[in-house]
């Protein structure tokens, strides 16, 4: 079968909070050029499911798409030295931060170029923007089926099965492939890439579109705008309560929260 | 479409067919809009045998309940509850549509927005009117940032973030309309299924019912350092212990113990933080507490700078001391 991971690179999360700032004029974030790449957390677990997928039927291709500007081709070809197959790389400044239903056309575009397919896996959510958006939408431009939030993803013949968590437990639904399926980090931890899934990753070429190269990508008409970005306010009135010692100041919060009727 | 008018919710409710927490707070941020647009307040109750729920969404300040009932719409599947909500807008001709951003709710939202041809904004906190149409504000980068968006397209689709909003108090007797809707809905058309459901296990109260929640991050160290904050939770009434996705990923805890943007939205009274940095995912499930109370011995924690009280300190320090002190107080 043929499974379609969808990867986008972020600046790392884990960088320092001061290499972040609002930049109001372009009401987009502002990254310190010291900031590495990383892949969006949630598209490793992405990856991980697809691998696992495929460990089962090693007749199974996993492609990599990624839709982006400035691609770092080490941080990218993660899921690849993991054990994915090939990588195609769509480019446009423009996408990444433009409207959601947008970026999920030109993945869909992009994916349509790429072919027939089973199975698309995403992750539930990117690291920066938190949106959760385009891989749902993607699956419904595209007319296919989606399950999501998984955190537990099986084939059997033509049918594709999750566990997602909701709010009062767990649900298993199953769709009819081919079908979008979203991946969260309750699945378990992605693996580690082995050093000849590194030297494999690096004989990989990616397949690298433009803009041109792929139809339904004017971003020109969005669905939503982005009207403002700042840091917001925040005041801070904290109370410290110190003592001789920290057996001490412990002793002076359990007595001043029963003061203020919080315990 | 043209004339569109007021604001439609789309209402959840829970396996054993009550209404959601989460439908009382998308009717209080529609009556802050609807108040502001001079337009009435619709809501979507979709389900099997959840027809009695109706009058509850009307007390709760819904002018029109649409109501689609059937066994097909028993349990929540993004191919039939998007046709659901779909043939709901069409009669319904909402300028804005509120989901809840629950696992159900995130699901439906994008789907529902690409079928209508229209925007959507997802976990939203801040929705206002601006010259007639819909605003809404998000975090990006963990909370870092504030987004605001606007919505070029009628309808203008929010998923609103749990506890962004207190929940509407119902009004009992209120008047309003019921109307039944047929989806019409093909079975063939429809490529996916429900399985089962399985109750999660649940000893004590609910997270999000505790008006206490004792939480703890990386700093706990491990399994045993981390089961030390049940000695506090168990001295308190009402209360439930929480985790960071550090703690969670560190394996201190059951993963279903995590708080924060992808984890459980809490707001209770009190919020313990001990030995958690206070990384703005976190804050994202906790920053609705009334009162953070944070232990870190790392003085220019983020946490502090969220909290009301703060003791600065090694954890296994200051928790026994703790918990001696609120033993003492809760006996007296």
């Amino acid at each position: 079968m043929r499974i379609i991971v969808t990867v986008k690179q972020v600046p790392d999360p884990e960088a320092p909070q001061s290499s972040f700032t609002a930049d109001r004029a372009a009401k987009r974030v502002a990254v310190a050029a010291s900031v590495p790449a990383a892949v969006s957390d949630y598209d490793n677990y992405a990856a991980e499911a697809a691998l696992r997928i495929k460990d089962a039927d090693a007749d199974t291709t996993v492609s990599v798409v990624s839709l982006g500007e400035s691609h770092v081709l080490d941080v990218i070809k993660r899921p690849l030295a993991m054990g994915a197959d090939d990588l195609y790389l769509v480019q446009d400044p423009d996408l990444p931060n433009g409207d959601p239903v947008t970026v999920a056309s030109a993945l869909a575009a992009a994916i349509r170029k790429i072919g027939d397919f089973d199975l698309i896996v995403s992750g539930r959510q990117s690291s920066d923007l938190d949106q959760g958006i385009v891989a749902t939408a993607l699956a419904a431009i595209l007319d296919i089926p989606v399950l999501t939030n998984a955190i537990a993803v099986d084939v059997t013949g033509d049918e594709v099965q999750i566990d997602r968590i909701v709010d009062d437990g767990i649900d298993t639904v199953a769709a009819r492939l081919p079908a979008l399926v979203t991946v969260s980090n309750e699945l378990g931890q992605p693996r580690y890439a082995t050093m000849r899934g590194i030297m494999a990753a690096r004989r990989v070429d990616p397949t690298v579109w433009g803009k041109g190269d792929l139809e339904a990508m004017d971003a020109a008409d969005p669905f939503t705008e982005v009207i403002d970005l700042f840091a917001p306010e925040k005041a801070s009135n904290v109370e410290m309560i110190e003592g001789e010692s920290p057996a001490e100041a412990a002793k002076a919060l359990a007595q001043r929260l029963r003061e203020e009727r919080l315990i | 479409m043209a004339g569109e008018n007021g604001i439609l919710i789309v209402a959840e409710t829970g396996a054993d067919g009550s209404l959601g927490s989460i439908t009382n707070e998308l009717m209080s941020a529609a009556q802050g809009l609807s108040a502001d647009l001079g337009e009435p307040i619709a809501a979507a109750l979709i389900g099997s045998g959840v027809g009695d729920r109706a009058q509850d969404i009307i007390d709760l300040g819904a002018d029109t309940v649409y109501l689609v009932d059937g066994d097909q719409f028993a349990s929540y599947l993004n191919e039939t509850y998007t046709p659901a909500v779909i043939a709901i807008a069409q009669q319904a001709n909402p300028r804005i549509i509120l989901i809840g951003h629950t696992p159900n709710g995130r699901d439906l939202g994008p789907y529902l927005a690409v079928r209508l041809q229209t925007g959507i904004a997802s976990d939203t906190s801040g929705l206002s009117i601006a010259d007639g149409q819909l605003q809404a504000a998000r975090s990006v980068a963990g909370g870092l940032f504030r987004q605001v968006v606007s919505f070029p397209k009628m309808p203008a689709i929010a998923t609103v973030h749990m506890k962004a909003y207190d929940g509407a108090e119902p009004q009992s007797g209120r008047s309003g309309n019921v109307v039944n809707v047929d989806v019409g809905l093909d079975a063939s058309s429809v490529r996916s299924r429900f399985v089962k459901h399985e109750d999660a296990q649940v000893e004590g109260i609910r997270m999000e019912d505790a008006t206490i929640v004792v939480t703890g991050g990386r700093g706990m160290g491990d399994e045993a350092g981390f089961n030390e904050l049940y000695k506090l939770q168990t001295l308190l009434p009402q209360s439930a212990v929480g985790a960071t996705r550090a703690a969670t990923d560190s394996g201190f805890c059951d993963q279903d113990l995590m708080i924060g943007i992808t984890g459980r939205v809490v707001s209770p009274d009190v919020y313990f933080a001990i030995a958690l940095s206070g990384a703005s995912q976190h804050m994202a499930g906790c920053s609705g507490s009334k009162n953070i109370v944070a232990i870190n011995r790392d003085p220019e924690a983020n946490i502090f700078s969220e909290s009301r009280f703060g003791v600065v300190g090694d954890y296994k320090q200051v928790l026994p001391a703790l918990i001696e002190e609120v033993q003492k107080l809760m006996q007296g």
